[in-house]
């Protein structure tokens, strides 16, 4: 991480390209470019809050924060486009940060369509199964950290880590018992939101 | 700035209450704090006054709405979707991409759909939340204060109607309801907006003359939710209403002194309390006389706010202020006041 900034419980990354989670992360699914693309005229914020939280805002936003607020001390708890957090030093991005990288580059890339039960399955907090699996977009290793879609409308309903390689999956094709198998295991869903707060209805 | 200390809000109303045999035997048959009963019967009279406390006892009457995020989602396909699950929800006339959810399936809960948790839409309680925004008429590029945010429903108001343009900054107190609004915010796919924690009867050590635009939704007793929260029947003590009463003068002046000359502030309570709305009000006219003023909002489609209470003579002024009553409405009880600083 290189220029940080430290402010009371905030950190303005100056170059994401040179933050280490999200480098790795964008070398292995898209590439440098789409990042540089994506955080041309932003910067990255680094929260730590409950979790180690990564936001996105535009300079000119950020400059106006800068004045109004972080100059005053008033503490940020939150700001921008939520990327995602960091766990271990893995970069998890969130659905809305993979949303806006897939609508960038034009295609889904690292991800795994899932039907409608793993669909829902998944948004509980459960891993995706074989048997779930639509499609899945390369690149796809184990390990990796990958989007999970629902394919009624495309859209990405969370984020979880490849149980397995793709090679190892195709080998699964017309093998019942292979049904059951985890494909990827969930990091983060939009279950998420309602399984942890409150419920406050106003 | 204005203060005024909760024993003199006490003593201006409290001994002008006529709490008579009639009105304990009404609050026992439906079993409210008597205090509250003689004031419905001194704004509504008698007959209103029963239709009120039979409404308030009828939750089903009052329905969930949804404001649609149609930055994220075709509020179109989101609707037949619904539908589709069994949901029956009629379009509200008065506030664009809402609708309010007649009729529910057993399950899923309007609350736990896959377009909620992919923030589509967001929840309310009632189609009274939609007012305050309506009125308010945020536009693209706007600044504004929202400095009793979570957990988030008109904060998202505001963000759908500027376009997710401009900057919101959604401040609020209370950590537990800051979690709620941070989630709701990242759920719907936000980017304009900042969550701040601060008191907000401080606003004014924070900002100067500087804000344009302020929404205080301020924290009161829900005297106009009881149909959602029965338990507010004998919740506040009169004595506890006036130290509301005093902290709300307090969250309003502040913001007060942090807007903008020309700026706008909306007051907002979803209560029916005279004390909590009326009186608030004509305190804050009364303190900074020709530097603010009431601005009569350009679609009042509910009441007027009312002029006397026990006796005592509200500032006139306060007319052009929005009441919504739930026995009139068939929504939540709501007090809405949009203030200009010249």
């Amino acid at each position: 991480m290189s220029s940080k900034k430290e402010m009371r419980d905030h950190i303005i990354i100056d170059e994401p390209a040179e933050f280490k989670p999200l480098k790795e992360y964008f070398e292995e699914i898209f590439d440098m470019y789409t990042l540089e693309s994506f955080f041309r005229d932003k910067k990255l914020i680094y929260l730590e809050n409950r979790y180690r939280e990564l936001y996105v805002v535009n300079i000119d936003l950020l400059e106006y924060v800068n004045k109004m607020l972080i100059s005053r001390k008033i503490r940020i708890m939150s700001l921008g486009l939520f990327v995602g957090f960091i766990k271990g030093n893995k970069f998890i991005p969130s659905p809305q940060f993979l949303e806006e990288l897939y609508a960038l580059i034009g295609r889904f890339r690292g991800a795994v369509v899932a039907k409608e039960k793993g669909v829902k399955a998944f948004l509980y907090g459960n891993d995706l199964l074989y048997e779930s699996v639509h499609r899945i977009y390369k690149p796809f290793k184990k390990d990796y950290i990958v989007g999970v879609i629902d394919r009624s409308d495309m859209r990405v309903i969370g984020v979880g880590r490849a149980a397995v390689d793709l090679e190892e999956i195709r080998e699964w094709i017309n093998k019942p018992d292979s049904r059951l198998r985890p494909v990827v295991y969930n990091e983060f869903d939009l279950g998420f939101f309602l399984r942890e707060q409150k419920e406050y209805i106003e | 700035m204005l203060k005024i200390n909760y024993n003199e809000i006490l003593d201006l109303f409290e001994t002008r209450l006529r709490v008579d045999d009639n009105v304990r035997g009404i609050a026992i048959r439906y079993g409210y704090q008597p205090y509250m009963i003689a004031r419905y019967i001194e704004m509504l009279g008698f007959d209103e006054a029963l239709r009120l406390l039979d409404v308030f006892e009828k939750k089903d009457l009052f329905k969930h709405s949804i404001r649609c995020n149609d930055l994220r989602c075709n509020c179109g396909r989101i609707i037949d979707s619904l539908e589709d699950q069994g949901f029956i929800l009629k379009a509200i006339e008065w506030a664009r991409y809402s609708y309010v959810v007649l009729e529910k399936p057993q399950k899923p809960s309007i609350g736990a759909t896959h377009e909620y948790l992919k923030g589509c839409y967001y929840l309310y309680r009632d189609a009274a939340s939609l007012i305050p925004i309506v009125i308010f008429s945020p536009s693209p590029g706007d600044y504004i204060l929202d400095s009793c945010a979570a957990p988030g429903g008109k904060t998202t108001h505001i963000l759908l109607e500027m376009r997710d343009r401009g900057l919101v900054i959604a401040n609020d107190i209370s950590m537990d309801r800051l979690v709620a609004l941070k989630f709701n915010l990242i759920r719907m796919g936000f980017k304009s907006y900042v969550i701040t924690r601060f008191d907000a009867r401080k606003t004014h050590e924070i900002f100067r003359d500087e804000i344009p635009k302020i929404l205080v939704d301020a924290p009161c007793s829900a005297e106009g939710a009881i149909m959602f929260d029965p338990e507010r029947k004998n919740k506040t003590s009169y004595s506890a209403l006036a130290k509301l009463v005093s902290r709300e003068i307090e969250i309003l002046s502040s913001s007060i002194e942090a807007l903008a000359p020309g700026g706008l502030i909306m007051y907002v309570t979803c209560s029916i309390a005279p004390e909590e709305n009326e009186f608030v009000i004509s305190k804050i006219l009364d303190f900074y006389r020709e530097n603010i003023e009431i601005v009569s909002p350009h679609n009042n489609l509910w009441s007027k706010g009312i002029e006397r209470f026990l006796g005592y003579e509200f500032n006139p002024e306060v007319q052009k202020c929005v009441r919504v009553w739930p026995h009139k409405h068939l929504m939540e009880g709501y007090f809405i006041c949009l203030l200009r600083k010249r």
